[in-house]
């Protein structure tokens, strides 16, 4: 399936969600809907567009899309994402600055540096810098957790 | 008014302001030139801590972000070829050929003075056109104004996407997101699927930060996997350009003489018009300006052939061009609350963080704020031109950082971008659904600035919207009846016709 099949079919999908069910069941009266909905017939209309646009290049030899999710290189970087999770939700358990010192040597290392004397100097400088800017010169307090 | 000046001018001169300014600028040229990062990401990391600094000293840091990284894209598209902004691409042309003629310091200050010159320039256009437009502005009512929004998000929309369908998918996406929240009129819910915590809306730092910073990191690092290292790849341009001796063997192919920069100025003027003239008209952009100067200068010169080959002219219409932008696109901004482009709307978010509301009363009710902004940018002007100066000698080692020290940085400061702003968890994890968002939008090539902006600019186009129907007993015909409504819309077909023939004939040469 080309791009613009792909891209058609998921706003359609989208459409059908908001139009049949999310609308309807979050937003009260007609007058509050009036601009999500002429949103919706103008994404719709769009979505029919890219559908046609991409049945013309199916037709005319461009069948594979220029992308997939489901590559290496793809994959490697959204793994980025669950590490961001567990990361986040870290936070408020161990506390930000602890956290961030660990976390920064797990990114490091998983974005290609493998100097120890590196790793260490910025997993401590950059938390420090945060703490003295955020902490002592804006007074921002972050989730302390547990530890730090 | 004069008053408005000398008070705007009491409110600049604070050493902090200064500080910041001068920190903005930096900070913006460190981004801009490296390549991939750009100053509209050091605005949205930054951004959520100006409000912890006052009004103006915030709103200075977000000026010399921005000229800063104006600049600092041309460092890597001069030594490098790689554009390190997307305006730069232009610059590329002459810059780099003389990078390789070994003149590189003689490109890097071609392209400064003449960003300098051309940006003050265009911020006293705008200062001297900011308070006619809006007295203007004053006398347009809510159909005018919803027809002016509507222009504006189709110019965004056509001009900033490869595609036009894709341009206006960008267009409605963001009008959606910025219907999440509550009902403007009735107090409503609406969308929110019962998570009270979205009762206002999405939060701009969340929303802004994952798109713009996070799903950089996601596309840049995939993009690591699959060319190795692109850092690596850096070093070792940087590192032919010293073993070469570009940098050190002969200072005087490096020195831009009065005579030669002189011979530019006129070019330098020219470009400054074009682009200023384009930066009036919302979302049009800087790469459209540095791209006609260019073509211009090349018309108008006596030495046409050495376009492509290293010529001054051309490095001083590119930067010319796309800097003159930058004034005139605030004029929406500050007369209308229209946000021209990305960086705009992110100024318009600090001004909104600050409680100030840009519009066709702030001049009236914040007069002496805004005039503390004029006096802001000129002043970064001053700082972007000494920083500069002093930046392009080291430059290369800014340029050589590795990677992974830059994202893991972005990931980091993503986190506290998003939590600073309401204290609220529920944000760091919003940050992350719109960085995962951000990233397969821009898979199907969707330009994520376009969502940004018209997300922006949604809840004001409905309020006019609802406010004509109400003012016109629900005729929708009260858009076509009022002349200056019926010109915008006119303006707007005008206006996508002319974007897509010139795009046409851009992709035909």
């Amino acid at each position: 399936m080309n791009d613009e099949l792909k891209l058609g079919s998921i706003i359609l999908a989208g459409c059908c969600f908001m139009w049949f069910y999310a609308i309807p069941n979050t937003i009260k009266g007609p007058m509050a809907a009036l601009f999500p909905n002429s949103l919706i017939i103008g994404m719709t209309i769009l979505s029919v567009l890219f559908i046609l646009t991409g049945i013309k290049k199916y037709k005319a030899g461009e069948r594979q899309g220029s992308f997939t999710f489901l590559n290496k290189s793809s994959l490697r970087s959204l793994i980025i994402v669950p590490m961001m999770l567990v990361y986040i939700s870290l936070i408020e358990i161990v506390g930000f600055y602890a956290i961030t010192c660990v976390f920064i040597i797990v990114f490091m290392v998983y974005f290609g540096t493998r100097k120890l004397l590196s790793l260490c100097l910025f997993s401590t400088l950059l938390p420090l810098l945060v703490y003295l800017i955020i902490r002592k010169v804006l007074s921002f307090p972050f989730p302390a957790g547990f530890l730090f | 008014m004069l008053e408005q000046v000398l008070s705007g001018l009491n409110m600049v001169m604070i050493p902090q302001n200064f500080l910041w300014a001068a920190v903005g600028v930096l900070f913006g040229m460190i981004l801009g030139s490296i390549p991939g990062l750009t100053d509209n990401m050091g605005i949205v990391l930054l951004l959520p801590f100006t409000y912890y600094l006052g009004p103006i000293a915030g709103i200075a840091l977000l000026m010399g972000l921005t000229k800063g990284g104006n600049f600092g894209g041309s460092i890597p598209a001069v030594l490098f070829n790689i554009p390190g902004t997307p305006q730069a691409m232009v610059t590329c042309m002459d810059g780099y050929p003389l990078t390789q003629q070994g003149k590189s310091g003689k490109a890097l200050k071609q392209a400064l003075y003449s960003s300098v010159v051309a940006d003050a320039c265009s911020d006293l256009i705008l200062i001297f056109l900011a308070a006619p437009v809006a007295l203007i502005a004053l006398k347009i009512g809510p159909p005018e104004y919803a027809s002016i929004i509507i222009f504006s998000l189709v110019v965004i929309g056509v001009a900033a996407s490869d595609s036009p369908l894709r341009g206006f998918l960008a267009v409605l996406l963001g009008l959606l997101l910025g219907t999440v929240g509550t009902d403007p009129e009735f107090g409503t819910s609406r969308l929110i699927f019962n998570v009270i915590d979205l009762a206002d809306g999405f939060h701009i730092m969340p929303m802004v930060i994952g798109m713009l910073a996070f799903s950089e990191v996601l596309v840049q690092v995939e993009k690591q996997m699959k060319v190795s290292l692109e850092s690596k790849f850096l070093e070792s341009e940087v590192g032919q350009a010293i073993l070469n001796g570009k940098g050190e063997d002969h200072p005087e192919d490096h020195r831009l003489s009065w005579k030669e920069f002189k011979s530019t100025l006129p070019t330098i003027f020219r470009s400054t018009g074009i682009g200023a003239a384009i930066g009036i008209i919302p979302g049009i952009g800087t790469t459209v300006g540095s791209y006609l100067s260019y073509i211009m200068a090349k018309q108008y010169s006596k030495h046409p052939e050495k376009f492509g080959k290293g010529a001054l002219e051309g490095i001083a219409a590119a930067e010319a061009g796309n800097n003159a932008v930058n004034g005139p696109n605030l004029i929406p901004l500050v007369t209308l609350g229209i946000p021209g482009n990305l960086a705009a709307a992110l100024i318009l978010g600090g001004f909104m963080m600050k409680g100030l509301v840009p519009g066709p009363t702030f001049m009236q009710t914040n007069g002496d704020m805004l005039y503390a902004l004029f006096i802001i940018l000129l002043l970064s002007n001053l700082f972007t031109l000494l920083i500069g100066y002093f930046y392009i000698k080291r430059v290369s080692v800014v340029t050589a950082i590795p990677k992974s020290y830059l994202f893991t940085g972005i990931v980091v400061f993503s986190i506290i971008g998003s939590y600073v702003s309401y204290a609220s968890m529920l944000d760091v994890y919003a940050m992350l659904i719109f960085g995962v968002l951000g990233y397969a939008l821009t898979k199907f090539k969707i330009n994520l600035p376009t969502i940004i902006v018209a997300f922006f600019l949604g809840p004001m186009l409905e309020a006019k919207f609802r406010q004509s129907l109400s003012i016109s007993g629900d005729d929708a015909t009260v858009f076509l009846t009022k002349p200056i409504s019926l010109a915008f819309l006119i303006l707007t077909f005008a206006a996508v016709y002319f974007l897509l023939k010139r795009k046409k004939k851009i992709a035909l040469d």
